[in-house]
């Protein structure tokens, strides 16, 4: 187990920045996934800290102790690569045990590692099998195991499931959070995949071109993003935003939603600006789950009803995602029941309930968001 | 007459085993002559017979009798082994450099080492007869194992520097992850999975090296420093004036076989997909 801290550090490439400033402390045992589009600096923020990339300002610490100038096996990690990096003319029990006969363990003490940890991850049957014979799920297992025979203090997790298929990717999820359960280990996770992120993490760090746009806990970031780029990476279907414009009209301050519709300001946006003064455009976020379907128009005072027309219905079984377009640039999904039956071009009215509502400013940072109670 | 499919189908197999048997006889036919005429003597070796008409194998008694043929062939191995021990060693750090390494000039490097087997041998004979002299190295073997790396490295490099960049790089860092020193790194995972095209490149070293000629010819003098090529070449019979044809060919067939077993060998090592299973392709 180890404490990790990431402070100011920056790796460029050339003239461009792959990770800038970024500050980052992990706490003993914690698992932490570091999540964004791809290109955002993620792998470059695992190389860093594995010791396979130096920085080019900033320190990383582990345990207190400066790593920037110590190569990777002195830095006491284990990685396990997005491609397995398996050694393809050993067999399995050479791979698992290649690592340890480099750091001079005893003979007795490899073996003794090696098969506890393919107990452990149940390849006990494939030790004297060569990597080309495996099944991808069996590689994911070996370049696991070759990771915890080493009994490191840090795991790096570099896209380690993207190569598998569907439901292969379920079962491996769950079994590295029942594996990290038994080890009690640090964990730094880079993925793509916001669902890995949700399903694994005590902590999310959200990544976007080198910057940290937010770290918490995954309801956390679900519920209160603190900015448009969180709330829209954060959540699938994604969430629905609204761009709008605030102007001053005859009854006071108006609101003009996409579609051009006009409306007065409700009072519960007018509060989200405090004392301040009124923004001149804003974006209004719901969730699928927060829009609710209405056969007719006109609607609650405390609601946006918007009338769309169904543009797709994707009924996934145990719920259906209905996608309606608002206007020419707008499409708006909302979350349906098991049964919800519509056709494609029905007209149909969308309910955006104002106490569910995220306000972001012009410039994408988060207003106000629903209080938990009524989300969730 | 408009043909059937099936007929089409049966002219164009006949004819593509008429192709391949064309091609067999032509590339097999001057080393089966050569089987042939080694076991004729005298008069018989002027008529042309598709089997001897009574074999003997006086010729290849002869050429180890009356030379120091044995000994030609031991210096032909043990120059040709040297150069490709050499050149393998030398191209493998060199590839590792080359492809696994980012330097400034390194495209430029690579094409230096190209540059130097354009030139024709014998526009380098003689500034490389001077070097030798001046070296202490003439009429020996050492000077025959240094110029022919002149030859082999250019490719070897080449073809070793291509191998060693499709390997994926991966494999590298989950290897000094898990603490493996750049030497261990080399000779313990990538040498493994280079070694098909060790076998191939050293396979053709080996060939280069074993039938070079006009170096071997320049830079020894006596007979017992000659190599098989040029030994062959300067075979001479009872008089100045005759050839001694049925000596040459037995000679040629029995330096030409080591190269045959060579490739039988090497073919064995010559296998693709060492390197699946190390990622997902």
């Amino acid at each position: 187990m180890a404490r990790i801290g990431l402070s100011q550090v920056t790796k460029r490439f050339g003239g461009t920045e792959a990770v800038s400033g970024l500050d980052l402390d992990i706490a003993d045992g914690e698992f932490v996934v570091v999540v964004g589009p791809s290109g955002c600096g993620k792998s470059t923020l695992l190389r860093l800290v594995a010791g396979l990339e130096d920085v080019s300002s900033g320190d990383v610490r582990i345990d207190g102790q400066v790593v920037n100038d110590l190569p990777p096996p002195e830095r006491g990690i284990a990685m396990v690569f997005q491609s397995y990096a398996l050694y393809p003319h050993m067999t399995v029990r050479k791979n698992m045990a290649f690592g340890l006969s480099q750091a001079k363990l005893r003979r007795e003490e490899i073996d003794r590692r090696v098969r506890a940890s393919a107990t452990r991850l149940r390849i006990e049957d494939l030790l004297d099998r060569k990597p080309k014979s495996l099944s991808g799920g069996q590689r994911q297992r070996v370049a696991i195991g070759r990771a915890i025979v080493r009994e490191p203090k840090l795991f790096l997790f570099d896209e380690p499931l993207s190569n598998l298929d569907a439901a292969l990717r379920v079962e491996m999820r769950m079994e590295i959070a029942k594996l990290r359960r038994d080890l009690n280990a640090t964990v730094l996770y880079v993925t793509h995949d916001q669902t890995e992120a949700m399903t694994l993490a005590d902590r999310i760090v959200i990544l976007n071109q080198g910057r940290v746009e937010q770290v918490g806990e995954p309801l956390e970031l679900y519920r209160r993003p603190r900015n448009i780029f969180v709330a829209g990476f954060i959540g699938t279907p994604a969430i629905n935003l609204l761009p709008c414009t605030l102007g001053s009209g005859a009854e006071g301050t108006v609101i003009v939603l996409p579609g051009d519709r006009t409306m007065p300001l409700p009072e519960t946006l007018r509060a989200c600006f405090g004392a301040g003064e009124v923004p001149s455009r804003i974006t209004l976020g719901w969730r699928p789950e927060a829009v609710n379907l209405r056969g007719g128009t006109g609607g609650r005072k405390d609601a946006i009803t918007l009338g769309v027309e169904v543009e797709t219905v994707e009924h996934l079984g145990a719920e259906t995602f209905v996608h309606a377009r608002l206007d020419q640039r707008t499409i708006v999904t909302a979350t349906a029941g098991a049964n919800f039956q519509a056709q494609p071009g029905q007209r149909v009215a969308f309910e955006l309930p104002l106490n569910r509502c995220h306000v972001f400013d012009g410039e994408g940072a988060t207003l106000h968001h629903p209080s938990s109670g009524e989300e969730g | 007459m408009r043909l059937g499919y099936a007929q089409r189908r049966r002219l164009k197999r006949i004819g593509f085993w008429a192709l391949a048997a064309v091609i067999v006889i032509y590339t097999v036919f001057p080393f089966y002559w050569s089987i042939v005429t080694s076991m004729k003597t005298g008069s018989a070796l002027f008529s042309v017979d598709l089997l001897p008409p009574d074999p003997v194998w006086e010729n290849y008694h002869l050429i180890f009798a009356e030379q120091p043929f044995a000994r030609n062939i031991g210096n032909s191995v043990l120059v040709a082994v040297a150069v490709v021990a050499l050149s393998l060693a030398l191209a493998v750090t060199a590839a590792f450099a080359f492809g696994r390494l980012r330097f400034r000039g390194r495209v430029g490097l690579l094409l230096a080492i190209l540059a130097v087997s354009m030139f024709p041998q014998v526009a380098v004979l003689s500034g490389m007869f001077t070097l030798v002299r001046w070296l202490g190295l003439f009429n020996s073997l050492f000077a025959l194992i240094l110029t022919y790396l002149i030859f082999t490295l250019p490719f070897t490099v080449w073809v070793l520097t291509t191998f060693m960049r499709e390997l994926p790089k991966e494999l590298e860092e989950a290897a000094i992850v898990d603490g493996a020193k750049p030497l261990t790194i080399l000779t313990r995972i990538y040498l493994p999975l280079l070694v098909p095209a060790l076998a191939t490149t050293g396979l053709l070293a080996f060939i280069v090296a074993w039938n070079e000629f006009l170096f071997a010819l320049t830079f020894t003098l006596s007979n017992e420093m000659r190599t098989v090529p040029v030994a062959i070449a300067l075979m001479t019979g009872g008089s100045q004036y005759e050839l001694p044809w049925g000596q040459i060919m037995a000679a040629s067939v029995v330096v030409t076989l080591p190269l045959i077993a060579l490739v039988l060998v090497c073919q064995r090592m010559i296998v693709s997909g060492l390197t699946a299973g190390a990622v997902k392709g």
